[in-house]
């Protein structure tokens, strides 16, 4: 238990630190927010590291079909801390699903929202250990202006020196939460006392262990009903946090174009 | 995980997700599947290797990050591209390594090659000098102990020659395909009386590290300035000894001593904090808003503070144009930079000339265009790690050795 906290300690210093050089090197920051487990612990780790404010603006990209329990949710936390919220809506395409339907939407309504309000670079919460293709990313990446991520000529980050590269009108990615896992994310939820969105707890034998829209998501069986009992679960578990998320499996490299093409 | 392209990084690593039980089922399914894809029997390489034309060349583009538990510990194993042309993802890699394993194939027209003894060179150059040299696909000697042999000496004397201390490196013979010594000891290989890989990985893991920062004074690497509710905050991090929440401290350059009101550790208030910890020091004085990259202090600073320093660096490209250097993040203009000696880091000697060329290591003099805060890199990590810019690119990347 001591090793954990330890361990954790360790994790919520870095990201702050990422998060604060994320803020002073570029001029017109946002983060993405999902209401998600993992953007909300990134809120939470943004107000450790700027004396309890967000200072950016959290932008959710809204199909209009996601879950109840999440609207309900985003305005609770919004509310709570002081969020500088901008909603920016995106069509679903009811015959469309996982790879055509993330990729044309989220993607274009992002693209929009960024132009509109000119930000140069985007918090994303995404971990490494989440998906194979996730687990080359960087701290702090590069998109071009149509938001394509060049994996194959990632620059370097020697140190804690960022040697940045033109994003030639793109923007920076910034993912403070890349080396967390999973059970991390749950510990400090647990630890910092984060507010979670009801939709992970256990419901009938069923929860959601990622959260995605209504068209796309199945829940997994569970019991856990509080942060803890998740925890306890996730510590024996033998299946993929996303395998209830369409987008992962439906074809291969799905997740690879996915991000060349600027997903999140 | 350091080595030559095509000698097993990817191979081993994958092998020992497999061995861990870490990696599940699914992810090993689908491996499996695009091994028989594209036409080769299982490749636990791609379990790292997951982007589709990484499987069709057989090469790995980017550094890849895995965690995998073992015993009392969790290793986080990093791949890094074995190509000439990748170094910029190797040097990385090594950046955040505490120790680093060598793969070397034993394979005929395999062996020990210019990149294997280039990839330890700037493992060593950039502070790790731990090394778990694992001798790979020994299958295809049969195990034969003079193979092993003759590759330890000549690694042995290689290592010896660039200051590695004998009690900090050794050597195993695997093969990561067959699954041979990696996690546990194959007994039918009479002559090897050693530890598995991962056993040597974790013995590695307790060879303590050089002394780092640990003794010196009490320093915080300035990020950023934020004003909130009247008050002065210095966002920053500690990197050694231990802040309090009262008394003076001093912003190094410039020596303007500043009075702390309080410290910050995410949103509690702390008496003090300690090397590691992400902080906000509170400050009644007015200070200016450009101290990014500054150092906080407080005692006798024992560091430098000056606008020149040497340091021993590894080039990637040789333009010399529009030269700018980044130290804790931080880009200052340089206004004079010359090489004193060149080192070829695959024979570890003296090479003739001044004009280094890309893979070159060398000893730089440079002059910056402002005094900077600094620190040699054996005495303080943080302070003492330098990239040098040219013309917006990477051009070279070491530790600082003095003012």
């Amino acid at each position: 238990m001591e090793d954990d906290i330890k361990n954790l300690q360790e994790l919520v210093n870095r990201s702050v630190y990422v998060l604060r050089e994320g803020k002073s090197r570029n001029k017109n920051v946002a983060a993405l927010w999902s209401m998600g487990k993992d953007s909300t612990a990134m809120l939470s780790l943004a107000r450790e590291a700027f004396l309890g404010d967000v200072p950016f603006p959290v932008i959710h990209i809204d199909n209009g079909i996601d879950f109840p329990e999440t609207y309900q949710f985003r305005q609770k936390l919004k509310d709570e801390w002081n969020l500088d919220l901008i909603v920016a809506e995106s069509k679903i395409q009811p015959e469309l699903s996982g790879f055509s339907c993330c990729g044309s939407n989220k993607t274009d309504a992002l693209k929009l929202v960024m132009d509109e309000y000119g930000f140069d670079s985007l918090i994303v919460s995404i971990r490494r250990d989440e998906h194979g293709i996730r687990a080359k990313e960087k701290y702090f990446s590069p998109r071009d202006k149509e938001f394509k991520w060049d994996y194959k000529n990632q620059p370097a980050e020697i140190w804690n020196n960022y040697i940045g590269m033109e994003t030639e009108g793109g923007h920076i990615r910034i993912h403070p939460l890349l080396d967390w896992n999973e059970i991390d994310i749950w510990k400090y939820t647990s630890l910092a006392k984060i507010p979670v969105n009801p939709l992970y707890y256990s419901v009938k034998g069923y929860r959601y262990r990622s959260l995605g829209c209504t068209h796309c998501t199945v829940p997994i069986q569970s019991d856990a009903s509080s942060v803890d009992e998740i925890i306890n679960e996730l510590k024996s578990t033998t299946v993929e946090e996303r395998s209830g998320r369409e987008q992962d499996k439906e074809k291969e490299y799905v997740m690879q174009k996915l991000r060349q093409m600027g997903y999140m | 995980m350091l080595g030559h392209k095509d000698h097993g990084k990817s191979t081993l690593i994958g092998r020992m997700l497999i061995s861990s039980g870490k990696i599940t089922p699914e992810r090993v399914k689908e491996a499996e599947k695009a091994s028989s894809e594209v036409g080769t029997e299982f490749e636990p390489a791609f379990l790292l290797d997951t982007f589709s034309d990484e499987r069709q060349l057989g090469m790995t583009f980017d550094n890849t990050r895995v965690q995998i538990p073992y015993k009392d510990t969790v290793f986080e194993l990093i791949d890094v591209p074995g190509h000439e042309e990748l170094m910029r993802s190797m040097m990385s890699g090594s950046s955040s390594a505490d120790f680093a394993a060598v793969v070397i194939s034993s394979k005929e027209d395999e062996g020990i090659t210019d990149q294997t003894r280039r990839h330890i060179y700037v493992a060593k150059l950039f502070g790790i000098d731990r090394f778990v040299v694992a001798i790979n696909k020994m299958d295809s000697n049969n195990f034969d102990e003079k193979v092993f042999d003759n590759f330890k000496w000549q690694i042995t004397d290689f290592l010896r020659s660039i200051g590695v201390p004998e009690s900090n490196f050794s050597f195993i013979p695997v093969s990561a395909r067959n699954d041979i010594n990696v996690w546990t000891i194959d007994k039918s290989i009479k002559w090897y009386r050693g530890r598995s890989l991962f056993d040597e990985l974790h013995a590695a893991s307790l060879i303590p590290e050089p002394a780092n920062a640990g003794n010196l004074e009490p320093r915080v690497i300035v990020q950023s300035v934020l004003l909130k509710g009247g008050n002065t905050a210095l966002l920053g991090k500690v990197i050694s000894g231990k802040i309090h929440n009262s008394g003076g401290m001093t912003i190094v350059p410039g020596n303007k001593q500043i009075e702390v009101k309080d410290i910050f550790s995410g949103m509690q208030e702390k008496k003090s904090a300690g090397s590691g910890e992400s902080v906000a020091v509170i400050t009644s004085t007015v200070v200016e808003m450009g101290l990014r990259g500054s150092v906080l202090t407080t005692g006798k600073y024992t560091g430098f503070s000056s606008n020149h320093f040497k340091a021993h660096v590894f080039f990637l490209e040789q333009d010399l144009t529009n030269l700018s250097i980044l130290l804790m993040d931080v880009p200052t203009k340089v206004t004079s930079f010359t090489t004193e000696e060149i080192i070829d880091p695959v024979e570890g000697v003296r090479k003739d000339g001044k004009i280094p060329v890309s893979l070159d290591s060398a000893i730089v003099s440079i002059t910056t265009e402002r005094e900077i805060a600094f620190d040699s890199f054996h005495r303080c990590r943080e302070m003492g790690s330098v990239v040098i810019i040219g013309s917006g690119k990477l051009v070279a990347s070491g530790t600082i050795i003095s003012d």
